[in-house]
């Protein structure tokens, strides 16, 4: 975090630790019999088919952190998962390490897989509220192996020392707990099976502002005493600002937009990332300047022709409603999807 | 890390607790405290009925036919009081009821519990695997439910034939559909929830996960079930004794007891019929009553 050195392109990145290569992720609602049937004679129905990801690449090095934006919705939630090796892509891979995590299931090394792991938005109902906390976190490493039964107690303690909280929630339920605690418990348990990558979904969209500011510190020491990589999801640029290194703007199942955080709040290039910008309350303008981005995010069943942006965009031009914009590289490592951003004499990229 | 001595595990004591606590919330209800007080005696006597019955109604030699359709309160030539009277073959009537009891309450209580372990890992496996084979579970669910229990349950017993063990099969055949049903709804609930997500990212086993996160968080409906099918388990089995094809004569349950009554009703011997029936309705309002108490305890919309 301390470190802000300039990175590469991400296409460059060979250093990259975790890797997502044209990652797709589509939600099918198929049609029944009855449907297919009066579909062949002549009746409007097909599948549903809801791109929630489409050909998304991203690329983290080693201990870095990286954040994703964009409103609910975007599908940002689902990308977080398939980095975690939870979802399955449709299309595309998944590395880390260079070893594959994209597949659930046999086809992958155990061991490999549990290096990634995830913190839940919700810390309420990412919890069994059937077990105690020692047994949420000693009930992995146990069943894989990582630790002896005689050492439980001892380790269950110590992550929770790690996370800071005291040895006597052992023994209680998760509903005993705040929701900033209950939040720490589920770090715990991401942690009890030593990760290198972490994938946060929204870890602190539940807390109230004071707690936030807690589990964010929390994060960012974990972060530097394991050298953890992480992929920070959230819809609060405020929070992104504050803790990653890297910054990928997300709208509507695509990347309109990465570079390193600084640039990106310096100089937002993408209308999107500049409409997101706008809409953080400021505190030292003095009073609240809230502008929010305009329209509703379209629906990815039916996604706009062109950039998807354009229907909400005020920079929009006539092109931008027939031709999508591929990513154009900026200086510093920036990358953009929009016209926009076109070098001015060769279009394309 | 600080030594541990100090994190001892106060595990007993608060599961204690949190028993007393959910016991305090149910007797918070004084009809329901009433059913699972007479529940328990009824129980008590079914188990006990050796010990308490004044006579073994089983053991043939010790029945006089001179003694039979004596009404309630006369006393016998052995010079023994039948308290309610005895029926066609000379049988002390009260020993007859605890010991029907004492099979009823025993076929009811094994046949729903053994449902309700078929029933939960058919309907858990259903939710948590979905697609084709949560269809093909289903829909030999709805095919079971779609027929009369009771047809169901004569049809098995016209093939199986008579006898306790047979009956219990065939009130299993009826039942378990209702559990895979409940379980299924719960668990399709619970299934979307984060923490069996996180289950599944900490690569825990698929049969772990189904019974250590999924099962726990589908137990609370399910036990309103098992109060609910449990007393019609009984009822079924007492209509398939009174019907002739549940348990064979020579072990009467409170249905067939019934049914022995029934030549007698007009000739005026209604106690053999009516005191085992109104055993019968004392174990079903008993039930129902601790089965309504638990379903609004864990009702979610009525907590707090």
């Amino acid at each position: 975090m301390l470190d802000r050195a300039p990175s590469h392109t991400l296409e460059a990145a060979d250093t990259a630790f975790v890797r997502l290569n044209d990652v797709s992720k589509r939600f099918v609602g198929r049609i029944s019999s009855v449907e297919r049937a009066l579909a062949r004679l002549g009746f409007d129905y097909r599948d549903q088919v809801v791109r929630a990801v489409t050909d998304v690449s991203l690329a983290i090095e080693k201990g870095k952190v990286l954040g994703l934006v964009g409103e609910s919705g975007c599908g940002k939630s689902t990308l977080g998962r398939i980095a975690a090796g939870l979802l399955t892509p449709s299309a595309g891979s998944v590395s880390m390490g260079g070893e594959r995590i994209d597949r659930m299931g046999t086809r992958c090394d155990t061991r490999t897989l549990l290096k990634a792991q995830m913190v839940f938005q919700d810390p309420m109902a990412s919890l069994n509220p059937r077990q105690k906390v020692v047994d949420i976190i000693t009930e992995a490493p146990l069943a894989h192996g990582l630790i002896r039964g005689a050492d439980r107690l001892a380790f269950a303690a110590e992550r929770l020392e790690e996370v800071g909280l005291a040895a006597d929630a052992l023994y209680r339920l998760p509903h005993q707990f705040s929701g900033g605690q209950r939040q720490r418990i589920g770090i715990a348990r991401a942690l009890s099976v030593s990760p290198d990558f972490l994938v946060c979904d929204e870890p602190v969209a539940a807390l109230d502002v004071s707690i936030q500011a807690q589990i964010i510190n929390l994060l960012m020491s974990l972060q530097e005493r394991r050298q953890l990589t992480i992929l920070f999801i959230s819809h609060d640029l405020g929070v992104v600002k504050h803790l990653c290194d890297r910054i990928a703007v997300m709208y509507l199942g695509e990347i309109v937009e990465q570079a390193d955080a600084a640039a990106l709040f310096a100089s937002p290039s993408h209308p999107y990332t500049q409409a997101l910008l706008n809409e953080m309350p400021s505190v030292k303008a003095g009073r609240r300047l809230y502008q929010p981005v305009e329209g509703e995010i379209p629906s990815p069943l039916d996604p706009p022709p062109g950039c998807h942006f354009h229907p909400r965009c005020r920079a929009a031009m006539a092109r931008c409603s027939s031709e999508a914009p591929p990513f154009f590289a900026l200086p510093d490592g920036r990358r953009a999807r929009c016209w926009l951003a076109e070098p001015a004499p060769s279009p394309g990229a | 890390m600080s030594d541990t001595a100090f994190i001892a595990p106060p595990r007993r004591a608060v599961r204690l607790r949190a028993l007393a606590a959910f016991g305090a919330a149910f007797a918070e209800s004084p009809a329901a405290l009433a059913g699972a007080l007479v529940f328990v005696a009824l129980v008590l006597a079914a188990v006990f009925a050796p010990l308490i019955a004044p006579q073994n109604p089983y053991d043939l030699a010790k029945l006089s036919i001179l003694d039979a359709r004596l009404p309630p309160g006369s006393v016998a030539m052995s010079g023994y009081t039948h308290i309610l009277g005895t029926d066609g073959l000379g049988r002390d009537l009260f020993s007859a009821i605890l010991y029907g009891l004492r099979i009823s309450l025993m076929v009811g209580a094994l046949s729903a519990f053994v449902a309700l372990i078929i029933g939960t890992v058919l309907g858990l496996t259903a939710a948590y695997v979905g697609g084709r084979i949560d269809s093909a579970i289903m829909r030999l669910v709805d095919l079971q439910m779609s027929f009369p229990a009771i047809l169901i349950a004569l049809i098995l017993l016209a093939i199986l034939g008579r006898g306790a063990d047979k009956t219990m099969i065939a009130l299993i055949a009826v039942q378990w559909a209702y559990y895979a049903r409940t379980v299924r709804a719960s668990a399709l609930v619970e299934r979307e929830r984060e923490y069996i997500e996180a289950a599944q990212g900490l690569r825990l086993g698929h049969v772990r996960i189904l019974m250590r996160h999924l099962l726990p968080n589908c137990i609370a409906p399910l036990l309103v079930v098992v109060t609910v099918q449990m007393a019609h388990a009984i009822t079924l089995e007492a209509t398939l004794s009174f019907l002739g094809v549940g348990l064979p004569e020579t072990q009467p349950s409170l249905g067939l007891l019934i049914a022995n009554g029934y030549q007698y009703m007009l000739g005026g011997s209604y106690w053999i019929s009516i005191y085992p029936g109104v055993a019968l309705l004392i174990v079903m309002v008993a039930i129902n009553l601790m089965g309504d108490r638990l379903r609004d305890l864990f009702n979610p919309a009525l907590k707090r």
